[in-house]
């Protein structure tokens, strides 16, 4: 073959190559989960988080938690059916590829995943499909409505953001504005994210309106900000009496710090000094993280809490998870609500696994089924921690406590009560 | 200066030009592809997965590599470029319901523009002041997309984008999308590689050694200039519209400022001015991370009680390490490495 005519041969084969590559695209088979039918050596909760990120002092909590807790599970659970359960995580650094590549990793491990853990909007809206698709069940913290609805395979940890903020303006008007004579004046003050804007939407302004709650005030700060005194005066000058933020962590701190440089902080709840102004946050904000973070200035912080905290000692569940986390020397870093959380929506879902071996044998212990579970779970108390209820077209929970920090603890100022239903409009019935 | 292949002979400019000069070569790169093309068959979905991430950031990195390795224009927008080609990409399919093969096309336009518009402060200054003009695409594009432009892109609510299909096959999993990003991957990496050899490719090096001696001799600076810019966010357009279709959803935070100096540092890593460069570090810096992360995910399998804090601290520490390490040791990048290693084989048994 001369030089030229060999040429020609390898471009034409190069061309066939790329075509090809779209045909083998089009045929590619997808995996498969292996078919089980004997009774497994373990079972494994996959997970995966911002670790070396800015979510790192929630993640790291969470991961420590489930460490404890599975042990626990374990010796004193007995195990799913006696199975022993482990963890599996992978640090995401907050970036949504390397969520993606963990979650491709954790599809092809063996045990096939039935469950997994996710804790940001971002990622669990990327993955949103493709868990439908692998039928793998997952349960977020980050739980947007974009990842929740239309319902499919995502179930929320806590109700959802605009469920919270909808409870906590009902706390305000039934309680602070009766007890005050104000009218309360709400002023929104969020990261500039996501998870922080998943309060500004119609919904919530239709509900203010509708309970008589007055939005003065919206605006937003970075994730990574830790000044907000601009936003500040601005709440100031817009007379607001309440602000609200929709962060975690080191968020509520910079609210917090920047109402003290102005001279508007206010401690006490129903105190109604013009120019003063009261902190409210989410369920992530009235969280010990953001209490350690801020120290004095986190006092008479409010906030809908659908999980038990630290301070709730006569709580089933906190009373194993301070054994546990005494037994493994964790700090205060560690004792925060995504220790609780995690070991609490871990110890749902190995409920709900262990309910389908029981029922359907361990050879239909699958998302489907475990899924199906989960719909039934109603008023599901997991060690008394929370009270989970999951609808077919409600795949959040739906009751909080309203909480405060007092003498840097957070307790609970109200019983649980039902969240306002402010899902996007076109997923009401 | 490369050696060439030993008892290799031109006898014509063709000869003179070509890439691959000698039959061994032209087999081992039909080898070389027909294992890439069809590593659905045979490789698992993670690695895939990192295939796929591999051949979008090689398509960014290719971009800017044209734009400051082959004439000298510093760029630390990229990732905004990206955006701005994912977006356009994302709201043509999921809102206007155009087909991702139609969207490309005008993703990879809509980019170019942009990159033009923040390319044309290059006429007047250079160096870091340039990188600084660009820096500025990197705050003003995901807050064009997050705040003005809510309505369209969803802000920061983040835009559910539709899967690429082809008559009724969707494109979902990690083998199926491969099979779209790395051919596609694979001819920018051979339209790199022949821009640069090209008039406009000579004309970006005269720019790139000597801005004035190359006015001198009748190139036109400032057109060449802005030329690179939207070759390279072309590039970054192609790259950000593969990326929505693989990500699935769309929030401005995938496209940070330091995924734009990661890309530099692998344009650096790699090698500055060369394609195979790009390659290199775009797969050494991407497999490095993998790695780190299932290094430190067996060790905290290991050592249970320190769990968290390996996988927080030491993941970044390793990749940190041997990336200093790396420049430290090698610091004209892999490609250079890669060519000692070719004129060692070449001139074997000789020392190099």
């Amino acid at each position: 073959m001369n030089k030229n005519k060999f040429k020609s041969v390898c471009l034409a084969v190069l061309a066939i190559l790329l075509a090809t590559a779209l045909a083998i695209g089009c045929a590619a088979p997808k995996a498969q989960p292996t078919a089980k039918s004997a009774k497994p050596d373990k079972v494994v909760l996959y997970h995966f988080g911002d670790l070396s990120g800015p979510y790192a002092p929630i993640t790291a909590a969470i991961v420590a938690g489930l460490n404890d807790f599975l042990e626990w599970y374990n010796t004193e659970g007995g195990g799913v059916d006696g199975v022993p359960v482990e963890q599996a995580f992978r640090d995401t650094g907050g970036k949504v590829d390397a969520a993606i590549a963990a979650y491709t990793a954790f599809r092809e491990a063996k045990p096939y995943p039935i469950v997994e853990l996710l804790y940001q909007s971002a990622e669990s809206e990327a993955l949103r499909d493709r868990f439908i698709e692998d039928k793998i069940v997952s349960f977020t913290a980050g739980a947007s409505p974009t990842c929740i609805y239309p319902p499919g395979y995502q179930f929320a940890m806590s109700p959802a953001y605009t469920d919270q903020i909808g409870a906590f303006m009902d706390w305000l008007v039934n309680d602070w504005a009766k007890k005050t004579g104000q009218k309360p004046r709400l002023a929104i003050l969020t990261w500039d994210s996501t998870f922080g804007r998943a309060i500004m939407v119609p919904e919530v302004d239709d509900y203010a309106k509708k309970v008589g709650v007055d939005i003065v005030y919206k605006g937003t700060y970075g994730v990574r900000e830790v000044d907000a005194t601009t936003q500040m005066t601005g709440i100031k000058a817009s007379g607001a009496n309440w602000v609200y933020d929709n962060t975690a962590a080191f968020g509520p701190k910079v609210v917090h710090q920047s109402a003290e440089a102005l001279g508007m902080l206010n401690k006490n709840t129903y105190d109604t000094t013009p120019g003063k102004i009261h902190r409210a946050s989410c369920v992530w904000g009235v969280d010990e993280s953001s209490v350690n973070l801020s120290g004095e200035l986190a006092e008479g912080m409010v906030g809908p809490r659908s999980w038990a905290s630290w301070a709730m000692t006569d709580v089933e569940g906190v009373k194993i998870l301070t054994a546990q986390a005494d037994k493994h020397n964790r700090g205060d870093f560690e004792r925060v609500a995504g220790y609780l959380v995690a070991s609490g929506v871990a110890y749902t879902v190995l409920d709900c696994m262990n309910r389908v071996v029981k029922e359907l044998g361990w050879e239909k212990l699958n998302g489907e089924n475990v899924r199906a579970e989960a719909l039934k779970l109603r008023d599901y108390s997991p060690l008394g921690m929370s009270r989970l209820t999951y609808m077919p077209d409600k795949l959040e929970p739906t009751q909080t406590r309203i909480c405060q920090v007092k003498d840097g603890k957070i307790l609970a100022i109200t019983d649980w009560v039902t969240c306002p239903d402010l899902r996007p409009y076109q997923y009401r019935k | 200066m490369a050696l060439r292949p030993c008892g290799t002979y031109d006898q014509s400019y063709a000869q003179d030009m070509a890439i691959l000069r000698t039959r061994l070569q032209w087999i081992l790169l039909i080898v070389g592809l027909v294992i890439l093309f069809t590593a659905p068959l045979y490789l698992p979905g993670r690695w895939l997965n990192l295939m796929n991430l591999i051949g979008i950031s090689l398509i960014a990195v290719l971009g800017l590599n044209i734009l400051t390795g082959y004439c000298g224009q510093i760029s630390l927008g990229q990732a905004a470029f990206m955006a701005v080609g994912a977006y356009t990409s994302g709201v043509l399919t999921a809102k206007l319901g155009w087909s991702f093969w139609a969207a490309l096309p005008c993703a990879a336009l809509s980019a170019g523009i942009v990159g033009v518009i923040f390319g044309l402060p290059s006429l007047r200054v250079k160096g870091f002041y340039l990188a600084m003009a660009t820096l500025a695409a990197q705050f003003i594009i995901p807050a064009l997309i997050a705040h003005p432009l809510e309505g369209i892109t969803h802000g920061v609510r983040s835009l559910i984008v539709p899967v690429p299909k082809i008559g009724g096959v969707a494109f979902t999993s990690p083998a199926q999308i491969y099979c779209i990003i790395i051919p596609i991957a694979v001819l920018m990496t051979f339209f790199a590689k022949n821009i640069v050899r090209t008039g406009v490719g000579r004309a970006f090096i005269a720019i790139r050694d000597n801005e004035l001696a190359a006015e001198v001799q009748g190139v036109n600076v400032f057109a060449y200039k802005l030329l690179a810019f939207f070759i390279c966010s072309v590039y970054a357009g192609i790259a950000g519209s593969l990326w929505a279709h693989w990500m699935r959803a769309l929030n401005p935070d995938h496209f940070s400022l330091i995924d734009s100096i990661w890309y530099v540092g692998m344009m650096i890593v790699g090698g500055l001015g060369s394609t195979a460069g790009a390659v290199f570090g775009v797969a050494f810096l991407r497999i490095l991370d993998e790695a780190t992360k299932v290094f430190v995910m067996w060790l905290s399998s290991v050592f249970i009680a320190w769990g968290a804090f390996l996988q927080a601290a030491f993941g970044p520490i390793v990749y940190g390490l041997v990336i200093v390490l790396f420049i430290i040791f090698e610091p004209r990048g892999l490609a250079h490495r890669w060519e000692i290693f070719k004129i060692s084989y070449r001139i074997r048994p000789f020392a190099y």
